[in-house]
């Protein structure tokens, strides 16, 4: 009897150890967690699309340094390897896979080569390899430094497994297998949430913490600036301290590195104090001189950083991304940001939001009402609306910048993936600057990795064209490539629908309305997709069609949304039509925006209200601040 | 070649001298110096519209002196420059009042054909530093990289008239000029640009013709489609009334082009089929276009497979399923569902249906 027990026992124990041993393992490796970046880069332009922030290899034709991390398994075996990749060209039929990787486990190479099939992110096959329990190191292993790009890594012992990939199904399993808490994480509560740190949101965030308000500011970038930030390049343009406000624009003076336009101004003034400092900043520095696509430095992200950081009543919270809003009614309690680099949520309470991404990702979440694309001539009566609406918008751009090296630089053969360029197309200079335009004709939220990745085809392929292939490639034959943007400058998606819709013809006319605040200047500067005859291929370039303008003052009430009871809005998604857009959008005219709705906070504070009650009622309050203003620029 | 174009410039006979019909004014138009522009309309020997012309006469200033810039200035049908004429023994002059020589006429006709010059978004008084301060003339107003440009896009000591022209030349007027070929979009100005083979005006006529004419001149317009592919072909798509989907033509041309199309047209054309009711022959393409690492766009062909098929065209979707057992598709769950419950609806597809549950139930 006992052996016979014996026997079970022993049976028993071996079927446990064998069922103890299957027991499923699944490894979930945010690419974008991995503790060694290397030279990879994260990308968050496409996470309402994907839900998550991925990894590039932006190396402009140098393979970038390895990404390095670990992760951990329980039992010895064979284990299946699935990769979240694509072909970044395969939507447009070209072969060439540019994009390829590998990954090293524990230093050893599997053979699987990563980003070379499938036009859309999928789970590609990384084959089977053995693992010891215990601690591995993984690394990726960039094969070209031409935009290889991983979002995650499965590493499971369940060798029939195949990772889910529709939208909610794959966020339900990142959730799970990530660990990630059933809830977001409590960031606070808050009098103003600002989401969005571009120089709308910066000045926005500034303006109400110095007059008193709890500010979080969010913005989904390492580093704040947006447009202007090192990572896109876009010189700031439009002037500050017009009348009748002439305070306004003080705290974009302060933030706002000197340039172009500040150069401009001290030389319509050149006695002044401040225009001195700005000739002597200039003297020591003339590359600051170049507007677009200069060097990193011209951009200054350590000073608006530190202008943030030093704020006492404002909490800045970088790489996080907001995906979701919740309301009660008409009005938005809270907004909840995922961690561009780990996935953990965060849920931010508020009073009062402000939408400062551009994009209006926020009104969006909380169902906002808002346009995109022209308006119709019948709906605005506008001169330059088309008989039709339509959604042509602005586009895209992509800058670029090379150098003049000692001696010969190479750089590598793009064809066939690149777009293909000859004599009569190729662009043969050595900078893309504003006008490397793209997507005029694409949704600039949903399809931005399409948009981005063929401005990409494009400065490559013509790059290898003006060097390798050209009859005047001598003259590029030391230039080498130094700077291209991955993050995408956009000049217009969607526009969040206030009281007032500004007009092309209110600017024109000079119509005043009772609410005036920050004065724009800029020209009514529309930019259109260059065809030409000789180029089959999408439109890459943009020409600008500007109409002229007297300094024109901007109603608050097109900084608030109509349906949105809390909800302010500061940059190139407030209440405009496309044709008015052209003239606001530039980036001290939405810095400008930002002091004022970060006034208009601190009034709805002090007196309990709502945005459109400080058009309603205390307007003059906000008259006052807007007299005094907000920035000590220190000159 | 700038001796080429001057002397293009000079002979050429342009055909709006030659057109059957007078030219009659378009419409006017106010530049930013406030001179008022009689836009013509001008036309080929059949009488067509062929594009704009202009008499410019515009004071070209720089502070209080003025002087006068006299020439015919032509556009094309979409609006862009083509290019501009003399008047007889009216030469443009420069600053110091010495004539144009033949290069300078050939690089003002380069300049004003550049619709991105450097100098557009300077003010005209930052075309030249005034500044006498010597501390301040270092630090011209504009990059020294944007100076250097700005002065290869200019004709030397002719800088406020190249900047004036190409302001008359490239601003407003273009889309003024679109909307005005837009209203005189007929029939036979629609068969004239269809058949130019200019690229440029084939996007014009795609996103501009109603959807009345796009049934009339379909046949062309799938031939230009065919022909040119790419992006083109996707604009043809996006632009195409919903109404044609249903069409035969449409269909069978879809049908045999669908797998060469690129990736963002055929969800383009996914998008416009769903309103229609779809054919076996593009059904079966469809089919064939299911993909692994197509996740997103798979779904969508499945689900219209699902809503365009029946008992009597079955084998479409036994071809589907085997399709997605052989490429070994994985599905969201919901769609999974979804193909499973078929089994329910037809009887034939049993067998097929319990085969992928087999393979699916293997991987979860």
């Amino acid at each position: 009897m006992n052996i016979v027990r014996n026997i079970f026992i022993a049976v028993f124990s071996i079927i446990s150890s064998i069922a103890f041993c299957m027991a499923r393992d699944i490894i979930f490796i945010e690419a974008e967690s991995f503790s060694d970046r290397g030279g990879w880069v994260i990308d968050q332009q496409s996470m309402d699309v994907m839900g998550s922030a991925y990894m590039l290899a932006h190396g402009m034709g140098a393979p970038v340094a390895d990404a390095h991390t670990t992760f951990e398994v329980s039992t010895k075996g064979k284990y299946r390897i699935w990769v979240r990749t694509r072909d970044w060209v395969a939507p447009w039929k070209v072969e060439g896979s540019p994009g390829k990787f590998q990954l090293l486990i524990n230093g050893q190479q599997i053979e699987t080569t990563f980003g070379t099939e499938g036009a859309e992110w999928h789970w590609q096959d990384g084959g089977n390899i053995r693992l010891k329990s215990g601690i591995s190191k993984i690394s990726m292993h960039d094969l070209s430094g031409f935009e290889g790009r991983c979002d995650a890594i499965v590493i499971t012992n369940d060798l029939k497994f195949y990772p889910p990939n529709q939208p909610e199904e794959l966020a339900n399993f990142r959730h799970k297998y990530l660990g990630l808490t059933d809830k977001p994480i409590d960031a606070g509560k808050y009098d103003l949430v600002v989401v969005g740190g571009g120089m709308a949101g910066i000045c926005t965030a500034v303006s109400a913490a110095r007059l008193g308000c709890k500010v979080a500011l969010i913005q989904n970038r390492p580093v704040l600036g947006g447009n202007n930030s090192s990572e896109i390049r876009v010189g700031l343009s439009g002037l500050i301290y017009q009348k009748p406000y002439t305070k306004l624009g003080s705290l974009v003076d302060e933030i706002g590195p000197v340039g172009h336009w500040k150069l401009w101004e001290a030389q319509q003034d050149s006695n002044s104090v401040r225009s001195q400092k700005i000739f002597e900043v200039i003297k020591n520095n003339p590359e600051k001189k170049e507007h677009n696509a200069g060097p990193a430095d011209n951009y200054n992200d350590a000073k608006k950083l530190r202008i943030v950081l030093t704020e006492e009543n404002l909490s800045l919270f970088l790489n996080t991304h907001v995906m979701n809003a919740e309301k009660a009614g008409d009005r938005i309690v809270s907004v909840t940001g995922k961690s561009i680099i780990t996935g953990k949520e965060y849920k931010f309470r508020g009073a009062l939001f402000a939408d400062c991404t551009g994009d209006g990702n926020l009104g969006f979440l909380a169902n906002a009402d808002f346009r995109v694309g022209r308006e119709s001539k019948s709906q605005t009566g506008e001169d330059r609306a088309p008989a039709q609406a339509d959604r042509l918008v602005m586009g895209t751009s992509v800058q670029w910048n090379s150098v003049e090296e000692d001696t010969f630089s190479p750089f590598p053969d793009t064809n066939p993936w690149a777009v293909q360029f000859n004599e009569n197309t190729s662009h043969k200079v050595n900078k893309g600057d504003w006008d490397w335009e793209t997507g005029a004709n694409r949704d600039q939220v949903v399809e931005i990795e399409t948009i981005r990745d063929y401005a990409l085809r494009v400065v490559y392929g013509n790059w290898d064209f003006i060097k390798n292939k050209s009859v005047e490639k001598e003259k590029f034959a030391n230039r080498k490539l130094t700077w291209v943007a991955y993050i995408g400058g956009k000049r217009e998606s969607r526009r969040l629908l206030g009281d007032v819709i500004l007009k092309e013809q209110d600017i024109i006319q000079g119509i005043k309305f009772p609410d005036g605040t920050f004065t724009t200047t800029w020209d009514v500067d529309l930019h259109f997709p260059i065809r030409s005859n000789n180029f089959t291929g999408e439109p890459f370039r943009s020409r600008a069609d500007m109409r002229k303008i007297e300094p024109y003052q901007v109603p608050y009430r097109c900084l608030y949304s109509r349906n949105v009871d809390n909800l302010f809005m500061a940059g190139r998604d407030i209440s405009v039509t496309h044709v008015a857009l052209g003239t606001v959008r530039v980036q001290r005219t939405t810095g400008m925006m930002g002091e004022v709705v970060g006034m208009a906070a601190s009034v709805c504070k002090e007196q309990n209200a709502l945005p459109r009650d400080v058009y309603s009622k205390y307007f003059t309050e906000l008259q006052k601040l807007m007299e005094k203003g907000i920035g000590n620029p220190g000159w | 070649m700038f001796y080429t174009i001057f002397h293009g410039l000079l002979f050429l006979s342009f055909s709006y001298v030659e057109a059957s019909k007078n030219p009659v004014i378009a419409f006017q138009y106010l530049t930013d110096d406030s001179v008022g522009l009689d836009i013509y309309e001008y036309y080929d020997a059949a009488g067509l519209l062929d594009g704009y012309t202009a008499h410019v006469n515009t004071p070209v200033c720089e502070d209080s002196l003025c002087y006068k810039a006299e020439l015919e200035f032509y556009w094309n049908i979409t609006g862009n420059f083509a290019e501009f004429k003399l008047m007889p023994d009216r030469p443009l002059t420069k600053l110091d009042h010495v004539p144009f020589s033949k290069s300078d006429y050939g690089k003002l006709m380069d300049i004003l054909l550049n619709q991105t010059p450097s100098f557009v978004y300077l003010k005209r008084n930052e075309l030249v530093s005034k500044n006498t301060d010597e501390n301040a003339l270092e630090i011209d107003g504009i990059s020294s990289a944007t100076v250097t440009q700005v002065k290869e896009d200019m004709v030397e000591g002719a800088i406020y008239t190249c900047y004036t022209l190409w302001h008359i030349a490239n601003g407003e007027i273009i889309f003024n000029i679109k909307e005005h070929t837009i209203k005189k979009l007929d029939k036979p100005l629609i068969h004239k640009l269809l058949g130019s083979k200019n690229l440029e005006e084939l996007f014009f006529v795609i996103e501009n013709i109603d959807s009345g004419y796009f049934s009339i001149f379909l046949p062309e317009i799938l031939s230009l489609a065919e022909e040119y592919g790419g992006y083109f072909i996707k604009s043809v798509i996006e632009n195409m009334p919903v109404s044609l989907m249903k069409d035969d033509i449409v269909q069978n041309f879809f049908s045999t082009n669908f797998n060469q199309l690129e990736h963002q047209a055929q969800n383009s054309l996914l998008e416009k089929l769903e309103e229609v009711r779809l054919k076996k022959s593009i059904l079966v393409v469809l089919i064939d276009g299911i993909l692994p690492g197509n996740s997103l766009q798979n779904e969508q062909i499945i689900r219209m497979v699902i809503k365009n098929t029946n008992s009597e065209n079955i084998e479409v979707l036994i071809k589907m399923f085997e399709v997605l057992r052989n490429r070994q598709i994985v599905v969201s769950e919901d769609l999974y569902k979804e193909l499973i419950s078929l089994e329910d609806r037809y009887e034939s597809l049993k067998k097929e249906v319990r085969r992928f549950r087999n393979i699916h139930d293997k991987r979860h």
